[in-house]
């Protein structure tokens, strides 16, 4: 069973890197204001890395600790990078999209959807143009109901960015030799 | 049951597409016509109705039919044509639309029957309620930062009295003094544009109850009445404040009762929405 953030680790290498992870956890999770969906997988991202931690008892090398920071703070950049596209805030998405660590492909763990699908769902044009300066933007992922951004920007009735995702995605498709078939949820 | 059977059944049985089906059918369409693109060029939507017809036989009149329904915003075609079009859709060598999630049932309003069951304190029954005095649209405006939210609800009349039906569409846009000239491109763009749908209930004790529901990700929120509507009179009314609910709002680390009320409160101040009547009826909605 992995332990649960708070309770002590068996020994003293252990406690060690638990209370350096556990430091860093809380530095981010203190940052993350306006973050306020799904920080549940956050935590438990930690806390899976926590545990493999706990179960060598030993501490952490430089090299381990820099990936579960690197892990954690692209957990973060991810959940914000959704917010902002849920809420349409360009300043945001240009902030966070304009920095390459940020993943901007992150997907919501609850609904599998990208920043891409939220910005399409809600007609989130401003938003949009910033994450595809990025150039980063993979346009055939799809949510946990196998949707793909463009199905959704068409389902808002929104007709011009519809066919602007759907060109993106149909080149895309035939870059990368993909056939676009329905969709097949996960959840069906 | 076969998919020929259940079509021949189930589709070409409905009196008219709604809302949900017509934009899902669009979106099939303009999938088939790019999926089917040769090199780069796109089929063209003569070519599709083509297809529907060499696949089921039945055309669909006019050469630009198609293009119009889609691009062109043209009501849907006649039964025929409309039951042919998902026959296309569905099948088994097009697979472009699920029979099911085209079929899918609408809006179910088994939640506020039982919830007004519950509501019942069992003495008198429920009084006659005075709902439909309250139908028609109401906007609220929200200014945070340099954004205006705009929430706008259209209440409806359903088939049970004690249920309005409720559809809200929430926008951003940026407030005009805080456009530079920058900003003036694109000024009456908005910044994103939520729909939701629902339902309100009035309860013994006065209070009117909203539950909604995104349309496309179904995150969920409520309302709930803070002002007396004084709905007794019978009178349409004007105005009502409302409460609204989605997230916990995040109080941080603080653990210290009079601090943390104090940070909620303030935090709650701006979920409160004074809703405006700007149109007096809307159209009646019998589910």
């Amino acid at each position: 069973m992995p332990r649960r953030i708070g309770e002590t680790a068996p020994d003293r290498g252990g406690v060690r890197a638990y209370q350096e992870a556990k430091a860093l956890l809380d530095h981010y999770l203190s940052a993350q204001h306006g973050l306020r969906a799904n920080s549940h997988e956050l935590i438990s991202v930690v806390r899976d890395l926590l545990a493999r931690v706990e179960e060598r008892g030993t501490e952490l090398t430089a090299d381990e600790f820099r990936e579960i920071e690197r892990k954690v703070d692209s957990c973060v950049r991810g959940h914000y990078l959704l917010q902002a596209a849920r809420d349409g805030d360009p300043v945001t998405v240009r902030r966070l999209a304009g920095e390459a660590s940020t993943p901007v492909n992150f997907q919501d763990p609850r609904t599998g959807a990208t920043a891409l699908h939220y910005m399409a769902a809600y007609r989130a044009r401003p938003a949009l143009r910033e994450l595809l300066k990025s150039g980063r933007c993979d346009f055939l992922i799809r949510d946990k109901k196998g949707r793909l951004a463009w199905e959704l920007a068409s389902s808002a009735d929104d007709a011009a960015m519809a066919r602007l995702l759907l060109r993106k995605t149909v080149k895309q498709a035939a870059e990368q030799d993909v056939v676009l078939r329905r969709r097949e949820a996960e959840t069906r | 049951m076969p998919l020929r059977a259940r079509i021949a059944e189930e589709v070409e049985g409905l009196a008219d597409w709604s809302e949900r089906q017509t934009r899902l059918v669009k979106t099939a369409l303009r999938g088939y016509q790019s999926r089917t693109a040769e090199g780069r060029r796109k089929l063209s939507w003569q070519g599709v109705q083509s297809d529907i017809r060499d696949v089921t036989g039945v055309g669909m009149g006019g050469k630009d039919t198609l293009r119009q329904f889609v691009e062109g915003g043209r009501s849907a075609p006649v039964a025929e044509r409309r039951a042919a079009i998902v026959r296309f859709l569905t099948h088994p060598e097009v697979d472009a639309l699920s029979l099911d999630e085209f079929l899918a049932p609408a809006d179910s309003f088994h939640a506020p029957k039982r919830l007004l069951e519950y509501l019942d304190p069992g003495f008198d029954g429920m009084p006659d309620c005075p709902l439909p005095s309250l139908c028609g649209t109401y906007e609220a405006q929200r200014e945070r930062n340099d954004r205006r939210h705009t929430i706008r609800l259209v209440l409806q009349q359903h088939s049970d009295a004690r249920v309005l039906t409720v559809q809200e569409t929430h926008e951003k846009t940026r407030i005009p003094q805080s456009a530079g000239i920058k900003g003036k491109k694109n000024f009456a763009e908005a910044y994103m544009r939520k729909e939701s749908k629902g339902w309100c209930v009035f309860t013994p004790e006065d209070n009117i109850l909203f539950f909604l529901k995104e349309e496309q990700y179904g995150a969920n929120h409520y309302y709930h009445l803070v002002s007396d509507v004084d709905i007794w009179t019978g009178k349409p009314r004007a105005s009502f404040v409302l409460l609204r609910y989605d997230y916990p709002h995040n109080t941080g680390s603080v653990d210290h009762n009079t601090v943390m009320l104090s940070l909620a409160m303030s935090e709650l101040q701006n979920d409160a929405l004074f809703f405006r009547k700007i149109e007096a009826e809307a159209p009646c909605h019998v589910v």
